[in-house]
């Protein structure tokens, strides 16, 4: 099991290293010199040579990115220009917000897929099964803004059971901010729907066939306690580990929900940062969304290992 | 007895060709024989045709402004009413059909040739070249695609080709996995080894041998494929990093017009709902596919 986890931890450092060279040259091509942008086109080719040097513009590009890769990791992540305030405290700021957005999303996502998977297990075959199935697959298809915009207009503008805006006042209760959370997150709960449902689907028909389910029919327990003993227990944790997966589909559908519904969160400073070419923002708004996407993959991986020994051997 | 006539005037290829013949119509018939698909297939149809000729039937200009009342409320003579400038709702959205249906194919094309070129050769070859290409494709699945096509484009700027060449690229290693999965089922196979003593060269074995006989999971991904590339340009452009304004995009203009959904909500609902449309039809026909080609 340590090798397993040294070897999953070697692998996210690895793609760390990969995902930070890649959005730091690519930042690289990105038109503007952060020297021109800082003096004007007034000045001298001296005091721009200086503001070069005292910027580290002047190293090769290799130095420079572990440069920047060391201050990253210290937690030194620079000033925003267009936001006038240190990328740290707007980054994280940002990040909390879209982890409330995130928290609503999960909230709702992973029982109702759970229970929908799980009723369609229990009834295989039946319009029951069928219905959540073709509702589940077509869900997953739909763009986020193209669910979010009808949900919006349907029950925001129309039916005015929620609120137009995602961002409750800043003095309202847990309630209410819940209340304006719940049209941004039902697109991005949408297009992960239908797979943890499948999940938890054929976890539980894989469950039904068991032999010790027909045991525990012959002992005499009532299916309402098969189901919660045995059928739940042994289908549960692994749909709950595979969901974990869906974490890259969830951090851009995130992107894309927080512009249609502007909410200030990670995903759209990213967004108006990559617009606005506000670099030292752009590049810790990537990481710190790539590092999440990764830790929950890696979550995923050491949780599967530990229910199924088989994972561990061929890991 | 008529089986048996025929077979005695017959050739052998005769008789292959036959069979396939029967084999195809068999295919087809499971496949329009299904409401879903054949409601998915008319649905699709009907979008590419408007794709190709929405000059001829759109009832105004769609980029011609104040053919309308600004925001105007649905009527006879535009039954999506107007948007903010007062341009045809519907009009624009027959037009938009173009842009989102120009990318999506030539997108897929890409995919599913990089995607079953890496599959086939990591099957096929197996060992390290397998080791290095799938661990290089569960590098590349972790990272979350929209948030990396943003950077790229904000990067090297936003054109119809650019967008092609980034989706097509990004919906690759979900395939490989999928075709190497198949692939690897065929490489065992007796006819491969039977190939290989014959000396055929790697390329003719990949191509001629392994490729035909995994065409079934091919064809799924790449209806598949075809869903997603429409959904990851669609939501591009709704990030407003691809095409600009006045294109008739349907993600666009949702970006522009859902400031209007309190006074006008057709002008972003028209678009909306024909982007589902379209999405839940290929996903109807991708559907239908797999189950009759009996992929996993």
């Amino acid at each position: 099991m340590l090798r397993f986890l040294l070897q999953r931890l070697a692998l996210i450092a690895l793609m760390l290293l990969v995902l930070s060279g890649l959005v730091f040259f690519l930042v690289q091509l990105l038109p503007g010199d952060l020297a021109t942008n800082i003096l004007g086109s007034q000045a001298t080719p001296e005091q721009y040579a200086a503001m070069r040097a005292k910027l580290g513009l002047d190293q090769p590009v290799w130095v420079r990115y572990f440069t920047w890769l060391g201050d990253f990791l210290r937690g030194e992540w620079g000033h925003s220009v267009s936001a006038d305030q240190p990328v740290r405290d707007l980054v994280l700021t940002r990040f909390g917000n879209t982890l409330r957005l995130a928290g609503v999303a999960l909230a709702i996502l992973i029982p109702s897929a759970i229970v929908a998977g799980v009723l369609a297990g229990l009834n295989e075959g039946k319009w029951i099964d069928k219905i959540i199935s073709v509702g589940g697959a077509t869900l997953t298809v739909i763009p986020e803004f193209v669910s979010g915009i009808i949900l919006m207009i349907v029950f925001a503008v129309w039916l005015r059971w929620f609120p137009i805006s995602a961002t409750a006042p800043s003095d309202a209760d847990f309630w209410t901010t819940v209340r304006h959370l719940i049209l941004p997150s039902l697109p991005v709960v949408f297009v992960s729907f239908g797979y943890i449902a499948k999940m938890a689907r054929s976890g539980t028909i894989e469950v039904l066939e068991a032999p010790y389910i027909r045991t525990a029919t012959f002992k005499g327990l009532t299916r309402r306690q098969i189901v919660l003993r045995h059928v739940l227990r042994n289908a549960l944790p692994p749909t709950i580990s595979l969901s974990l997966l869906q974490a890259s589909f969830i951090m851009g559908g995130l992107v894309v929900v927080e512009q249609l519904f502007t909410y200030p969160g990670l995903g759209k400073l990213l967004l108006d940062a990559s617009t606005s070419h506000d670099v030292p923002t752009l590049e810790a708004a990537v990481l710190l969304a790539g590092i999440i996407v990764m830790v929950m993959t890696l979550l995923a991986d050491l949780t599967l290992a530990l229910l199924d020994p088989r994972v561990r051997v061929g890991g | 007895m008529q089986e048996n006539t025929m077979s005695l005037t017959q050739t052998p290829a005769e008789k292959l060709r036959a069979e396939r013949r029967q084999q195809r119509a068999f295919l087809l018939r499971q496949l329009f024989g299904n409401p879903g698909f054949l409601l998915g297939a008319v649905i699709i149809l009907f979008w590419c045709l408007v794709a190709i000729g929405w000059h001829l039937i759109v009832p105004y200009d769609p980029f011609a402004t104040g053919i309308t009342m600004p925001l105007g409320a649905p009527s006879l003579e535009h039954w999506m009413g107007g948007d903010d400038l007062g341009r045809d709702v519907w009009s624009r959205v027959l037009a938009g059909t173009a842009d989102v249906l120009s990318i999506a194919p030539l997108a897929t094309v890409i995919t599913i040739s990089v995607g079953t070129l890496i599959g086939v050769c990591a099957a096929y070859f197996g060992g390290a070249i397998d080791n290095l290409l799938m661990r290089s494709v569960d590098i590349l699945l972790v990272f979350p695609p929209i948030i990396i096509a943003l950077m790229i484009i904000s990067a090297i700027g936003a054109s119809q080709v650019t967008m092609i060449i980034i989706i097509g690229f990004f919906g690759a290693p979900a395939v490989s996995r999928t075709i190497r999965a198949a692939a690897m089922r065929e490489a065992n196979r007796d006819y491969v080894a039977a190939a290989v003593m014959r000396r055929e060269n790697n390329g003719y074995i990949l191509l001629r041998e392994i490729l035909p006989n995994i065409e079934g999971p091919v064809a799924v991904e790449t209806t598949i494929r075809f869903g997603y590339a429409i959904f990851a340009a669609a939501s591009l452009s709704f990030l407003g990093v691809s095409l600009q304004p006045p294109a008739a995009d349907w993600g666009l203009t949702i970006t522009v017009q859902r400031i209007y959904i309190q006074v006008q909500p057709w002008s972003t609902l028209g678009p909306a709902l024909a982007l589902a449309s379209l999405v839940v039809a290929v996903n109807l026909v991708a559907d239908r596919l797999r189950k009759v080609l009996a992929t996993p």
